[in-house]
């Protein structure tokens, strides 16, 4: 899990906030809950009310995220529930994370993926497998001692990995 | 009119056909897939041009499949508010769900499948099924998606998977809906389970057009409701093993209303055809809703002279432009409501 405040470095704090029908949920790393004075000694009803509120802020955006391709604001958003180009899931995920997890629990999709990709998978794989039975090939020319035809093995071998890295 | 919608308009709905896998519960399987095309705006805030571009891709990419002689395609702009309404009464398309002009569909010769083309997304690939269909219009969609791949690119992420206009549909971009009669469980009071289990497990179960002349409601929308982390067929096992427990409730619960309170049931039928039998003036949706309760008693075994096909087309020609198109003229609200009452008594076959 990510720090809430820096989003870079892994959080070692969580602070769950459960007031009424209200939830809140906050995950604080190191380096963070350093700057903000926080340790598990000093952790005290003002820190913790000071780091809610400050969080608060930090997750309601100031400014008005805004599409860079189809210029969709997040305000907009909110009205519409709808989005207006496939960028506005880059740049506007800030105000639509929410939409989403309130819709399904899990984030990955697991479904189809474009034919494109099957195909591509598909010819991956397949190389693969020759890549098996080239070597298979190989070790069995070394042991019988064809060593004309292993070289030309291992030269076909050499091929297919850099292709396939 | 165009020579295919005018067969079309003269033909019963094909999903409501009573010769359907557990077509006694489940009235239609309705499947749709939402794609988009990459690098291009939706449609809700593409300009003019680029929602044009977006539809003749989609056009081309559709003349490219192996059976595009059984396909019509249609610019919804060039049509007639007639031939429109034929497609919309078919539920090919969905007026509410169009943004403006440049929007186009794509019909399979026995609409199959359609492609709603600018509509919510670029692309709505669907399937409309008479009874409980739920793999075999998703073989047909999934068919599809791939043919079409290979001339379109879709917007597509490794973590969100297909991207939609709407986040609610974004992952596989398939929702499916089914239409179920729960008369059964409304006339026995247990509709309040049926509604409690649906949430819990995930889909949702919403009353079908709410009309204010009809407070009790008897048919719902069965739909299910996760698009993200779940593989499309993993949600159609479950929904269909779902709605096959609820089949099940229902069809004892029809059985306990046929058993304990014959006359709920006979109340309900008997108005309906009543209803249909000695009025004059009618409009369609009290008409559907009423010939909808006369498939019920017709299922029940309540009405031994009316058969199912009878019912079919009476629904068919109880819409207003499939109406129109039979009597190839142009009729004020009260001549169509007239019509309509008469249309529906022939099919009936009461006389009066």
């Amino acid at each position: 899990m990510i720090c809430d405040i820096c989003g870079l470095n892994n959080a070692v704090i969580h602070i769950e906030k459960h007031a009424g029908e209200e939830h809140s949920q906050f995950k604080v790393c190191c380096k963070c809950a350093g700057i903000e004075g926080l340790s598990p000694e000093n952790l005290k009803e003002e820190t913790l009310q000071k780091l809610i509120s400050d969080l608060a802020a930090i997750h309601r955006p100031a400014k008005l995220a805004k599409c860079s391709f189809c210029g969709t604001d997040s305000l907009g958003f909110e009205k519409t529930t709808r989005v207006g180009c496939g960028r506005c899931y880059e740049d506007l995920a800030g105000s639509m994370r929410l939409a989403r997890w309130q819709g399904s629990g899990i984030m990955k999709h697991v479904g189809r993926t474009p034919y494109r990709f099957t195909l591509a998978k598909d010819s991956f794989d397949e190389s693969v497998n020759n890549l098996h039975k080239l070597e298979d090939d190989l070790q069995k020319c070394i042991s019988n001692e064809q060593y004309e035809r292993a070289a030309e093995l291992r030269d076909r071998i050499e091929v297919l990995r850099q292709t396939l890295s | 009119m165009n020579e295919f919608l005018k067969t079309l308009s003269q033909s019963p709905l094909p999903w409501l056909k009573r010769e359907a896998p557990l077509a006694e519960v489940v009235l239609s399987t309705r499947l749709r897939l939402a794609r988009n095309i990459k690098g291009m705006r939706y449609p809700s805030s593409a300009a003019s041009d680029e929602r044009l571009e977006v539809l003749e891709a989609i056009f081309e990419a559709s003349e490219k499949l192996p059976e595009q002689d059984c396909l019509f395609s249609y610019e919804l702009d060039t049509l007639s508010d007639e031939e429109r309404l034929i497609l919309n009464e078919r539920r090919l398309f969905c007026s509410e769900r169009i943004f403006g002009s440049e929007c186009g569909l794509v019909v399979e010769e026995n609409e199959e499948y359609s492609f709603a083309v600018n509509s919510r997304d670029h692309l709505h690939i669907q399937a409309f099924r008479p009874g409980l269909q739920l793999q075999e219009a998703w073989v047909v969609l999934e068919r599809l998606d791939d043919l079409l791949a290979q001339h379109l690119e879709f917007d597509f992420s490794d973590d969100c998977g297909f991207l939609t206009s709407s986040p609610a549909d974004v992952g596989t971009g398939l929702k499916a809906s089914l239409m179920v009669d729960l008369s059964g469980l409304v006339m026995t009071g247990q509709i309040g389970g049926a509604l409690q289990a649906s949430r819990v497990l995930g889909f949702s179960l919403t009353v079908c057009r709410e009309s204010e002349s009809q407070p009790i409601r008897h048919r719902y929308f069965l739909t299910t409701n996760k698009t993200l982390g779940v593989r499309e067929l993993e949600v159609l096992d479950q929904l269909s093993s779902y709605v096959n427990d609820l089949a099940a409730v229902e069809l004892r619960a029809r059985a306990k209303v046929l058993a304990d309170y014959p006359y709920r049931a006979m109340d309900s039928v008997s108005r309906a055809y009543g209803l249909l039998r000695y009025c004059w003036l009618i409009d369609e949706d009290d008409a559907v809703e009423a010939l909808l309760t006369l498939r019920f008693g017709v299922e029940m075994g309540l009405f031994g002279e009316l058969t199912h096909k009878m019912i079919e087309q009476a629904l068919t020609y109880s819409l207003s432009a499939h109406l129109q198109g039979v009597l190839r003229g142009n009729l004020h609200i009260e001549d169509l409501k007239r019509a309509r009452a008469l249309m529906v008594r022939k099919h009936l076959k009461c006389s009066h």
